[in-house]
């Protein structure tokens, strides 16, 4: 036993310890900390109709711990996703089967998703006690209406999930498409199950995710004050007017024996199935194709070769100072720097954007595809050194600018390119006002960028920069409001004091790397 | 055409004297930079590549002090440094397409010219392929290649063959031979071998000062009739590397067989009368500065 704890953290700790993780909990944290919207934000994201709680421990703590659950139920399989695949390309998987641990092995890789999605949790709970003083109505600070929602909502659906993904990682081995189709229409089951769920002892039974009981609670609170009796509760984000909304206070919520018993009853049922499946199953990495993504070095000794060769370059050199192969180029390379993770995110989003009312695009999702982004971006300036492409292009001539230039273009390009559709949606509803702003937003975004990498030769900086900023403007604060979507009074002008940065940061990198060429 | 040093020296700022006064001429051809580890042969790469100003001195190319007019050396520079980068994720096609475009080259030289490279670099079947894939060899030759595109007058290779195997290593002598016309390349190393068979001129340095610069004749003649070969037991090799520089040891039965030289002819020594070698050269210009 202690052996099989020991090979869990260590699988855990190889897995937390990469920079994929690192930018997964970045973007988790954004993304969790519009869960809880400011009391005075345009949006909400447990939608209530006319009524809204007042701010205090209960609500902020059951909310978020509702919000935690959902989202680990959406998102969590696509965060813990592949880890039994990636074994099998980093070659330990030949060892595992010949071991005796080899049985065990599907169980240490669902306590090992637990183990990241609970940290991932953790920290969104972390996060919302240090928000609660700064978003809170009601002052008093209840410990225990924080914890308690956690540990008995969030952590058993994050069991639950955890466990979840490995019988569908190793049911459906082998076709993404069919594990992406599967986590979808299991969350299209589980998550309006729960929410239709009734709190009764057997209603629990229907509710994987833990929301039943908080729902009703707020319900029954609802109805009790304003004697109304609310239909439904939807999730998602929502905007609308909040002056006309009554406001009620919740109680902190009680746990029946019924629900706990439930909350085990899920746990049991995912780690019994992930049993019986790893007796059937001895060789999870069966149908895993080895060739494609595993990076093989190439045997230099069976290349057909020659040794001695003549070469015949062209008669004729030609220079030619066209720019648009050279962004071409760059984009090809951008492109190929980008992961599939990333691109798969990116995509879902740029989708999204079609859909959505256009301010949310706007606010949340275009910054949100920028943040995942943002590694990309911020290499801007400092790419070639971190890559030490200016041991050589250094010493060429205007290579180096030009090598900044149409780098800088093709990230300009890029950045449009996933702003695109909200663009097409601004242009057609014909606020020009809008679009200046957005694409203002993008140049400066992109020039900053530049300076700080060529400043820095490397991208860490904006990339913090960038991400606590984006964190601020999700805040609603109007200084952060470098896409100008909020656009508040007053801050009108914002955009164009940004857009007279752009030359100076242009001019602080440009003189930058004449120092560096020089 | 001509590179002129005139005199040049170079303390980094840590206090390291890595040139010291160094005053040559190069005119075209192959000019083999050798010299151990930490001779300073980087660092007058580097220099001559303008990333590097020189403390004291100058460097002249074609009348024009190139730190002043940089522009003037680097638009014939091509340039490989010891430690590269690339970009991994592209493949030896596409970056070196970039690296072309960059260089201000045109579209439609880089499409004949690429593949001619390649090609004669072995790298043709692997063109596709993405270099983070690709061995050391071969992203070796890549950088060589990206320092050869567009026709440089000035060709500077730091240790080009290293991780090159024995076959690339003719293939890539042979290369450079046929560019050697009206080009001034300089290739250094710390092996001789390397050098051996293809340097015009050779320039041995060490800590910082040049040893020697001239062609193979002019270094062999050097030692001429210092060399001795003799078999010798493990006590007497000691005391022969008392007296003497030894620049061989075989093993030969019991004995090993020792080649070696004295500093100067003296009267005492018989003359050596074994015919030179470049590795004699070196061992006695390097051992004892
Ligand atoms: N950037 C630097 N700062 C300080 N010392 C350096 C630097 N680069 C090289 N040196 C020192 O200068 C000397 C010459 O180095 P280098 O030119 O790399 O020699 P070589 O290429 O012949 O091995 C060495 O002693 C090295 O430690
Ligand atoms: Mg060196």
């Amino acid at each position: 036993m202690k052996e099989f704890i020991k090979i869990v953290i260590l699988d855990s700790l190889q897995r937390i310890r990469s920079y994929q993780y690192f930018m997964t909990l970045v973007v988790t944290l954004y993304v969790a900390s519009t869960f809880v919207p400011a009391p005075d934000a345009s949006y909400s994201t447990v939608n209530l109709g006319n009524f809204r709680p007042l701010y205090n421990s209960a609500w902020v703590g059951t909310s978020t711990a509702m919000m935690t659950a959902l989202f680990m139920v959406i998102i969590g399989f696509f965060l813990v996703e592949g880890t039994i695949e990636r074994d099998a390309k980093l070659n330990i998987h030949t060892f595992i089967k010949t071991s005796a641990f080899g049985k065990k092995y599907l169980q240490m890789k669902g306590l090992s998703n637990v183990i990241l999605l609970s940290l991932i949790s953790l920290v969104i709970f972390c996060m919302t006690m240090v928000m609660f003083p700064i978003r809170g109505e009601e002052g008093s600070f209840v410990f225990l209406d924080f914890v308690l929602p956690f540990v008995l909502i969030t952590f058993p659906t994050v069991v639950f999930v955890g466990y979840y993904s490995v019988i569908i990682e190793v049911v459906l081995s082998g076709s993404r498409v069919l594990k992406v189709i599967a986590m979808i229409v299991s969350w299209s089951l589980l998550i309006p199950a729960a929410t239709i769920a009734n709190s009764s002892s057997n209603g629990y039974l229907l509710d994987a995710v833990g929301i039943s009981l908080p729902i009703a609670h707020v319900k029954a609170t609802i109805l009790n004050e304003f004697n109304f009796q609310l239909d439904g509760m939807s999730f998602g984000y929502q905007f609308f007017d909040r002056s006309e909304q009554q406001l009620f206070e919740l109680s902190s919520l009680e746990y029946p024996q019924a629900f706990l018993w439930s909350r085990l009853f899920f746990i049991l049922t995912v780690v019994t199935l992930v049993y019986v499946i790893s007796l059937f199953i001895k060789n999870p990495w069966k149908k895993i194709k080895m060739n494609p993504v595993q990076v093989k070095k190439i045997d230099d000794e069976t290349i057909e070769r020659r040794s001695s060769s003549k070469l015949t370059l062209p008669s004729k050199i030609k220079y030619g100072n066209s720019f648009i192969p050279l962004i071409v180029q760059e984009i090809t390379l951008m492109k190929k720097n980008i992961s599939s993770f990333q691109k798969f995110i990116i995509s879902a989003l740029w989708t999204s954007t079609l859909l959505v009312p256009i301010d949310i695009a706007h606010l949340f999702l275009i910054p949100g595809m920028y943040v995942i982004y943002s590694k990309s971006i911020g290499e801007l300036g400092g790419r070639s050194f971190s890559n030490n492409v200016s041991a050589y292009s250094l010493a060429y001539p205007k290579v180096f600018l030009r090598q900044n230039l149409s780098h800088y273009f093709s990230v300009i390009a890029i950045m449009i390119a996933m702003a695109l559709p909200t663009l097409v949606r601004l242009i057609m509803s014909g606020d020009l006002s809008a679009i200046s702003r957005l694409t203002i937003g993008i140049v400066f975004i992109a020039s900053l960028s530049n300076a700080l990498g060529s400043l820095t030769k490397s991208g860490r900086l904006f990339e913090i920069l960038f991400i606590f900023t984006t964190y601020l403007l999700l805040n609603k604060l109007p200084i952060a409001d470098y896409l100008g979507a909020i656009h508040e009074n007053g801050w009108e002008n914002m955009s164009y004091l940004l857009l007279l940065t752009c030359p100076v940061l242009l001019l602080i990198s440009w003189f930058r790397m004449k120092i560096y060429s020089d | 055409m001509e590179l002129k040093l005139n005199k040049i020296s170079k303390q980094y700022k840590s206090g390291k004297e890595a040139i010291r006064g160094l005053d040559e001429v190069f005119s075209p051809g192959i000019i083999g930079l050798l010299g151990p580890n930490g001779a300073g042969k980087s660092t007058l790469m580097n220099m001559i590549a303008t990333l590097n100003a020189p403390t004291s001195g100058t460097v002249i190319y074609n009348g024009v002090n190139i730190h002043h007019e940089k522009s003037a050396i680097r638009k014939d520079l091509g340039y490989l440094p010891q430690d590269f980068g690339v970009f991994p994720n592209l493949s030896a096609e596409e970056f070196l397409t970039y690296i072309g475009l960059v260089k201000g080259l045109a579209s439609s030289y880089l499409k004949k010219a690429i593949p001619a490279f390649l090609d004669s670099f072995n790298l043709i079947h692997v063109r596709k392929k993405k270099i983070s894939t690709f061995s050391g060899g071969m992203r070796q030759r890549i950088g060589i290649i990206q320092a050869l595109l567009g026709d440089p007058k000035i060709i500077l290779l730091d240790e080009p063959t290293v991780g090159l195997d024995p076959e690339e290593r003719i293939n890539f002598r042979s290369l450079l031979t046929d560019l050697s016309k009206d080009r001034i390349i300089l290739l250094s190393s710390h092996i001789v071998s390397d050098i051996e068979t293809i340097a015009d001129n050779i320039l041995v340095m060490k800590e910082g000062k040049g040893l020697f610069y001239g062609d193979f004749e002019q270094a062999i003649s050097l030692v001429e009739g210092l060399v001795h070969e003799d078999y010798a037991e493990d006590d007497q090799l000691k005391l022969l590397k008392k007296k003497a520089i030894v620049t061989d040891v075989k093993k030969a039965g019991d004995q090993m067989l020792v080649r070696y030289l004295f500093k100067e002819q003296e009267d005492s020594h018989e003359k050596g009368n074994l015919p030179a070698r470049l590795e004699d050269v070196y061992m006695y210009l390097t051992d004892a500065v």
